[in-house]
């Protein structure tokens, strides 16, 4: 059974706040300023807005009904979302869908979280129960301690080079020195990418993300109503989610997405190689390796090839890659994280058609992209693979 | 807040029973009284059948280490001045694959690997993967409580 399709639902106003290494604010700080922004980029009243959903590490012990109160809004349709970095196609899924069966109209989808010195210890401390028990006394080195025997584990079985990981890395920089919106703004290059210390080996301190605090969201509506309310918008040709896939492999190297990126691109008609940019959740440039072969973009075991012989900056003529500077470059604000690589395609898709000036990095002729989520350690690996293929709409 | 003199504390209620197994040295996980798959981490109930009748049993404490990591970071004020340390994830032979402090002469994967639980410095176990033929912990007195 082929799935429904997404045709008259419209996601607009991407909208990021500035992202900040430390802050004193509190997360419903960071979710009410992104509603704040969304309703003004779209030209609502708050009333308007009946759905919303929302992801965070940090706002409990408040809740995405609490923000109800904070807001000072009465919705009818809520979702929270625990799936941190696959949360944001993961939003304009349920967001979709719930606007398609008219449970409401207009949802806003917010990811957002604060840091200051001990929220992300006091996160990987308690962050499932088996992480506690079993991983985390092992010299509290959070997600990096994991990621490092992944990326050991790949770099063995496939052949693949700390300077393949690097590519993704320093190519990120460039896009996020065009963007200019990156926390990280000095230009990288190799050489400095190959001299960072290690962390945890054989990670390095450019494969690692510097948790951040910021937010980023965007709005779900009917095609009807955007093209109403004179909005620049962007289309779901199809999007798709896979939970603790492949749970039978005793080292991650594949996630959930090459179960069903043939359904997705099936019901998308289109192929990977008439996705015009793609935006992959990068906690680390393993992963995201395994979202390029996973989602079709090159065989399994062959991103370290594709990535040198593709370039991956917004203006390289190649795929253009996490055009934004990604979280290797804009750091990781919790569960921003896993709406970062949807916002921004949707800015993309909306930028430099009607009233919408162009993006310092905007892809030239940019008509389709893919945003592909991916989150949350429960042990050994993250268990939730996301991906949303995106259209420019009319404009 | 975390603790200069222990590493971290915190654990689930079952892990109690890893406690009582490590002062009796013996290793022991949850198998499946259904179906006799061994648990790891531990669990309420059979992640393959779902049956929640697993007891706690002596099994098989060799496995072959996976992949490994050396790591010059912590956020536990205990670990930071015992850096770099080892871990690696071990595939154990009965089955689940498991976290362990790593010995220096087993980072390699393929290493064949033999799985001790002992208290660390907070009084809870963890598990010591160092190869077949070596009966000591020597190499890890910093984290295992003496």
């Amino acid at each position: 059974m082929q799935t429904q399709s997404y045709d008259d639902i419209a996601l607009v106003a991407a909208t990021s706040l500035p992202y900040a290494r430390r802050s004193e604010r509190e997360a419903p700080w960071f979710i009410g300023r992104t509603f704040a922004g969304l309703i003004e980029t779209a030209g609502l009243q708050k009333e308007d807005i009946d759905g919303l959903a929302i992801a965070s590490f940090t706002l409990a012990p408040d809740s995405v009904v609490s923000m109800t109160e904070y807001l000072g809004i009465s919705p009818g349709w809520l979702e929270q979302i625990p799936m941190g970095g696959a949360s944001g196609p993961v939003a304009a899924r349920r967001g979709a869908r719930a606007v398609q069966a008219g449970d409401a109209r207009i949802v806003a989808c917010i990811g957002g979280d604060t840091a200051d010195s001990n929220t992300f210890t006091n996160l990987i401390e308690n962050f499932s129960r088996f992480s506690t028990d079993a991983v985390y006394p092992y010299g509290a080195g959070g997600p990096n301690t994991v990621f490092a025997m992944i990326t050991r584990n790949y770099m063995e079985k496939y052949g693949a080079k700390r300077e393949d990981f690097g590519r993704i890395c320093v190519a990120q920089r460039q896009n996020a020195l065009a963007a200019g919106t990156a926390i990280f703004n000095k230009p990288l290059s190799m050489d400095d990418y190959m001299a960072a210390r290690p962390v945890s080996e054989p990670l390095h301190l450019f494969d690692c993300v510097m948790p951040v605090a910021g937010a980023d969201g965007f709005l779900v509506m009917t095609v009807e109503r955007a093209e109403s309310l004179g909005l620049p918008y962007a289309t779901i040709l199809a999007a798709g989610e896979r939970h603790n896939a492949w749970f039978e492999d005793d080292v991650h190297f594949r996630g959930g997405w090459g179960l069903y990126r043939d359904e997705m691109y099936e019901a998308a008609n289109i192929g990977p190689g008439d996705i015009d940019f793609l935006q992959t959740y990068d906690d680390y440039p393993v992963i995201t390796m395994l979202q390029m072969e996973d989602l079709g973009f090159c065989e399994k075991g062959r991103a370290a090839e594709f990535v040198r012989d593709n370039p991956l900056t917004w203006n390289g003529g190649g795929l253009p890659h996490n055009t934004s500077g990604g979280q290797l470059s804009m750091g990781q604000a919790g569960a921003a994280g896993g709406f970062l690589g949807t916002v921004e395609a949707i800015r993309q898709l909306t930028a430099g058609g009607l009233s919408a000036p162009e993006l310092p990095n905007q892809v030239a002729g940019a008509r389709t992209g893919m945003a592909s989520g991916y989150g949350m350690v429960n042990y050994d690996r993250c268990l939730c693979a996301s991906a949303i293929i995106l259209a420019r709409g009319n404009q | 807040m975390s603790d200069k003199s222990r590493p971290p504390v915190n654990r689930s209620r079952l892990w109690r029973h890893v406690n009582a197994a490590a002062a009796e040295g013996v290793f022991k996980l949850q198998v499946c009284d259904a179906c006799h798959k061994v648990q790891y981490p531990p669990r309420e109930f059979c992640s393959g059948c779902l049956s929640d009748a697993l007891t706690w049993e002596p099994v098989s404490a060799g496995g072959t280490a996976l992949s490994w990591t050396r790591s010059h970071s912590s956020v536990s004020r205990f670990f930071k001045d015992k850096l770099p340390l080892h871990v690696g994830i071990i595939k154990l032979d009965c089955g689940p694959v498991l976290f362990a402090h790593l010995s220096m002469d087993s980072l390699q994967t393929g290493a064949r690997v033999q799985i001790m639980g002992r208290p660390d410095k907070s009084g809870q176990t963890v598990f010591f993967a160092r190869p077949a033929d070596t009966g000591t912990a020597d190499e890890f007195s910093m984290i295992i409580k003496e």
